[in-house]
């Protein structure tokens, strides 16, 4: 708890392909290789790194003692140039970083379709889920896993591309015979009618398990009926319809750029 | 070679010290334009231009540029500060003065810091350099000059009058010489000032002399003092204040000295050229009188970072800081009184209006500035965390009150 004292930020942003955003500051720096390390590629401490953190930053003497390590090029140091960089950005704790240390290793020693899954598992939680779908897929062509399946066809349905999501669910449910995979298609052929991969299926769910997830159906789209958005568009309509048209253009816009930045 | 030049302005008369802390000369605060050319005229020139026809004659020159106000000579408007550069450029000899650099501090008796830009202005419009300019007040220019006397004459309490024409000011210096050492100045406008014409005639010089003495008894009481100083135009002459004078000398030093506020200036600007510190901090108008800090983590460290100095100018006194708030949403000063340091003020600001994010990806930039001699103001707005966390642009505003009340 307190206060930590910063250098300014870089006038010119160090861009990271890899997250696709522009990185301002030592501290954002640290931020994505911490939360990150899945996505740091062994490459990733190079020559255009220490330039910007020399010039933009104004940190001469991290950038040398990383150049002066960057020599070897193995993957040992690659991991103390990463430590090198959470240890001068005064932003983790030694202990925070300690534990990094103990968890970069461990990522290197992971199979690589384990691997992969994690990396796509990063990609969703930072909402990039094209690169999510991506690894998910790299993962299950290195080896077939039923729970990755269920996250890829999670994936597709975020992207609302339901019937690739539908055919991985049947995959699932062929092979486990697991409720949840019905449970995913029910609800897609509520959100896509067309995709009703449910159909052949509805004889092995009982009526009780049915009406849970039509009930559970229901509240969701209660609530999403109540949301704050929803709401707002909702009152523009009810208040001026060629208001609301206006403001339709730009919504649809704003959700089109979402859609893109989310694939 | 550079010329260290104090100048002590006021609407009455103007006081200039140059490389001399022995010799100052007064003039009258006027300038006048000859009506056919480009030529212009301060002082007693000024009064003689005017009466020979040739002049327009403009006068009270610090309260038109505190009034922002203009003057009209031959048709052409002219605001305070053209009349100032043009009073300036005259005072200094500029166009006579060849390529010496000039390094000039102008005392005056309240430097706000809207007067002290336009005297800034006006001395750089003038001809001299941005970085040479210093403003001050008569009770800093009044430390500096009893600073540099010898130490003999302050080791107690120092009082002075100043006496000028519908003006009587009585000052104090205290020096303290604990582990911060320092002197604390103060002034106070006396209501029993008077026209200095009176002076002219005996009778006028007796009931001036009353006067004075009432005034000093009622200041000065029984406190013991190192030394009484007198300056302004009134105390050229002291025949006329013999009961005063009488009084104030009972075991004590006096001295007079008319320039002192330009002496005390241009002793401030030689000793800044010449590297010297101050012995002692200087509390007084001008300065900030507490410290003013902030705790910051630095390598997992609680640190303490100054934000405000005790004895730094509060007009040239200010900062900008990025922090990130690790888990806190308030940030906390701590303001220390130089004349009380063992009861320091913790004051609070709040940032809960900022939006609400994971630890660590709030960061802030905090600046501060004063408003005035006994304002700090503290503004600070939200940056967010690059494009991981967009910053909201909010501000918050507060002000910290380091009167010492």
């Amino acid at each position: 708890m307190g206060l930590l004292l910063c250098n300014k930020g870089a006038r010119h942003p160090f861009y990271y392909e890899k997250l696709d955003i522009d990185i301002w500051s030592i501290q954002e720096l640290s931020y994505v290789i911490y939360r990150y390390p899945v996505i740091i590629p062994s490459d990733f401490v190079d020559h255009k790194l220490t330039t910007w953190i020399r010039d933009e930053l104004s940190m001469g003497i991290l950038a040398a003692k990383l150049e002066q390590f960057m020599g070897a090029g193995d993957d040992t140091d690659q991991e103390r140039l990463l430590l090198m960089i959470l240890r001068e950005s005064n932003y983790y704790t030694q202990v925070e970083i300690s534990r990094f240390e103990s968890e970069y290793k461990k990522l290197r020693n992971i199979d690589r379709h384990v691997f992969l899954n994690m990396l796509g598992d990063t990609y969703f939680r930072m909402g990039r889920y094209g690169r999510a779908i991506e690894s998910y897929e790299e993962s299950l062509l290195a080896e077939v896993d039923t729970g990755v399946q269920m996250k890829l066809a999670g994936t597709y349905v975020t992207v609302m591309q339901f019937r690739k999501a539908a055919d991985l669910y049947e995959e699932v449910y062929v092979t486990t015979v697991s409720q949840e995979p019905l449970r995913k298609l029910y609800f897609i052929s509520k959100l896509e009618p067309s995709v009703n991969t449910i159909e052949k299926y509805l004889d092995t769910i009982d009526v009780e398990t049915l009406a849970d997830w039509e009930q559970e159906y229901d509240n969701v789209q209660a609530k999403a009926e109540h949301d704050e958005r929803a709401m707002e568009i909702f009152d523009l309509y009810q208040k001026s319809h060629s208001e609301f048209r206006e403001h339709a253009k730009i919504m649809v816009l704003k959700w089109k750029r979402e859609y893109r930045a989310k694939i | 070679m550079n010329r260290y030049i104090g100048i002590s302005l006021n609407d009455d008369y103007t006081c200039i010290c140059i490389n001399d802390k022995t010799v100052s000369r007064f003039q009258p605060t006027v300038i006048a334009k000859d009506k056919k050319e480009d030529e212009w005229t301060i002082g007693e020139d000024a009064y003689k231009a005017t009466l020979a026809g040739s002049g327009v004659i403009v006068d009270k020159l610090l309260s038109l540029l505190e009034k922002n106000g203009t003057a009209t000579i031959s048709r052409i408007k002219y605001n305070a500060v053209d009349i100032l550069a043009h009073y300036f450029h005259e005072l200094l000899g500029k166009d006579s003065g060849g390529s010496e650099d000039d390094i000039v501090a102008v005392s005056i008796r309240k430097p706000g810091r809207e007067i002290v830009n336009k005297l800034k202005e006006a001395l750089i419009r003038a001809g001299v350099h941005e970085n040479n300019i210093y403003i001050v007040s008569h009770t800093e220019s009044f430390a500096h000059f009893v600073l540099d006397q010898d130490s003999s004459l302050y080791n107690r309490m120092v009082g002075m009058f100043e006496l000028n024409n519908q003006c009587l000011y009585y000052y104090e210096m205290h020096v303290s010489r604990g582990t911060r050492r320092y002197v604390m100045v103060g002034s106070e406008a006396e209501e029993e000032a008077f026209n200095l014409d009176i002076l002219k005639t005996a009778s006028g010089g007796k009931i001036a002399d009353k006067i004075l003495s009432t005034v000093a008894e009622r200041v000065m009481s029984k406190n013991s003092y190192s030394s009484v100083f007198l300056s302004g135009r009134g105390f050229q002459d002291t025949n006329f204040a013999t009961n005063f004078m009488n009084f104030i000398c009972k075991r004590r030093r006096v001295l007079i000295e008319p320039g002192m506020f330009a002496i005390g200036a241009e002793i401030y600007v030689k000793n800044m050229a010449d590297g010297k510190n101050d012995e002692y901090m200087i509390l007084c108008d001008t300065r900030c009188n507490s410290d003013v800090s902030v705790k910051v983590l630095v390598n997992e460290k609680i640190e303490t970072l100054p934000i405000v100095r005790a004895g730094e100018s509060w007009m040239d006194t200010s900062a900008s800081y990025e922090m990130i708030l690790d888990d806190q949403d308030f940030i906390d000063f701590q303001v220390t009184s130089i004349t009380k340091p063992q009861r320091p003020l913790r004051l609070r600001m709040m940032l809960d209006t900022f939006p609400q994010r994971e630890s660590r990806t709030t960061r802030i930039r905090m600046s501060t500035e004063f408003a005035d001699a006994d304002t700090l103001r503290v503004t600070v707005k939200d940056l967010g965390f690059g494009d991981l966390f967009p910053a909201s642009d909010k501000e918050i505003v507060e002000e910290i009150d380091l009167s010492e009340k």
